[in-house]
């Protein structure tokens, strides 16, 4: 059997996934390799996604938008795409990791420390799977199961993600030890929209998945004091102890971005309603 | 699927055809192995690696016009694409200024800070780039030697000469 095969659409892919069981998706390539060069993964075979021609580019219609499984992260930080997650694709690995890296590799690969995934929680994302029988949509929050765990079936791909962005604003934070190429120590993800009474905290790297923190959210809306959100935002985090970072220095740092995130988001929205800056 | 431009070359290896610095080339590789080893495999040293999983730079390579690092992406699904290497992408103003500026020392990094030099001053095109976004644009490559500082003065210094000379999207 062929050690690639290049679909040229994602229908076609799941087909492939089907007939060869032991054959890796990649596109990027950016986390699949690091474990097949260190020799701890073996990869018989790879479906490359490199020529699928039946992509959906950033498209919008009303307040959905629908990004492509492929849309590398160095994409995200030049279109028009949503602001949160142009911000948190800016502080993905280096050019090189944005270059390659995608959406999509972020979604399958359902790494807690996911920067793309964080954002998306605040955009109520479902992720479109396409399997040997049709297609399939299913919210983020069910699709992320665990690390390196997802709902994506054997026989399925991930063909692209719908986000809800309406109105208000936005902003995406991370902690980690240096400016570049870093992984996570905690993130947090949110919007705040005061027209509508719409609220979205979302954060990262403090629990098995991306995590949203609903109690925060309302608090949030109900003009409740910084420390109050971050307070909230706390509860909502599982953090552990690791090589990156102590459960206490995540959830300390996750606090301190809620709040911090607070302020922001009011601060934007109140310049907004005053006229001083677009949506 | 498309599987017509790449062949079964021996029992070992499956053999890939592409473009590297402009040459057609026919590589023989496993599954497994990425464009970095088997560039290095079939003779092209120039392009170097060190830490295999993304996090140094110094592999880094222009696949089909994008800057990626050549140990992350798998040989086999390079067929038919067109790769340059540092080899093909290292301008003598590039190379006169990292050595004006004691930005070579080790050498290790270099071919890596040289593609990403020439990606960031074609993406920055006709804006001069500040110290900072320079600093952002080469972030993906590490050097133990030199503390970036001359890395930095030589690529600015590359940049506001081939402006002052209409040459900021010299290919």
């Amino acid at each position: 059997m062929d050690a690639v095969s290049f679909p040229t659409t994602y229908a076609e892919a799941a087909h492939l996934r089907a007939e060869q069981p032991d054959a890796v998706v990649v596109a990027g390539g950016t986390d699949v390799m690091v474990p097949v060069n260190d020799g701890t993964r073996r990869v018989p075979r790879w479906i490359s996604l490199r020529r699928v021609v039946d992509a959906t580019g950033g498209e919008r219609r009303d307040d959905d938008v629908w990004l492509d499984a492929r849309t590398t992260f160095d994409a995200l930080t030049r279109g028009a795409y949503p602001t949160a997650l142009a911000q948190a694709a800016r502080t993905v690995g280096s050019p090189q990791i944005r270059a390659a890296g995608t959406l999509g590799g972020n979604l399958a690969t359902a790494s807690p420390a996911g920067d793309g995934l964080v954002p998306l929680l605040t955009y109520d994302a479902e992720v479109e799977l396409v399997g040997v029988d049709g297609s399939r949509r299913v919210e983020l929050s069910s699709f992320l199961l665990g690390p390196k765990r997802t709902a994506l079936g054997p026989n399925e791909v991930i063909r692209r993600v719908r986000l809800v962005e309406t109105g208000g604003s936005q902003c995406f934070a991370k902690v980690g030890t240096r400016n570049a190429m870093v992984i996570s120590i905690c993130s947090l993800a949110g919007r705040l929209d005061t027209a509508r009474g719409l609220a979205r905290l979302a954060c990262g790297s403090v629990g098995p998945t991306v995590v949203r923190a609903h109690a925060a959210e309302e608090l949030l809306v109900a003009g409740a004091p910084p420390d109050e959100v971050a307070a909230a935002v706390r509860r909502a985090a599982t953090p552990i102890d690791d090589h990156r970072a102590t459960a206490a220095y995540r959830a300390h740092a996750l606090g301190v971005l809620a709040a911090r995130a607070t302020v922001w988001l009011r601060d934007a929205e109140a310049r907004r309603r005053s006229g001083d800056v677009d949506g | 699927m498309s599987t017509a431009d790449r062949s079964d070359a021996d029992a070992d290896g499956t053999a890939v055809a592409l473009t590297v610095d402009g040459d057609q080339v026919e590589l023989s590789v496993a599954p497994e192995t990425s464009l970095l080893r088997a560039l290095r495999d079939a003779g092209h040293l120039a392009t170097t690696g060190a830490c295999e999983q993304g996090e140094c730079g110094s592999c880094s390579v222009l696949l089909d016009g994008r800057m990626v690092c050549s140990c992350l992406v798998p040989a086999v699904t390079c067929a038919s694409a067109e790769v340059r290497t540092v080899t093909s992408l290292c301008a003598p103003d590039v190379a006169d200024a990292l050595v004006a500026h004691g930005a070579v020392q080790c050498g290790f990094c270099t071919p890596g800070f040289v593609v990403a030099i020439e990606t960031a001053l074609r993406t920055a095109g006709d804006r001069v780039l500040s110290t900072d976004e320079m600093h952002e644009h080469l972030a993906g490559n590490l050097c133990r030697c030199t503390g970036y500082a001359g890395l930095v003065t030589a690529a600015l210094e590359v940049q506001r000469a081939r402006l002052a000379a209409g040459a900021g999207r010299s290919t």
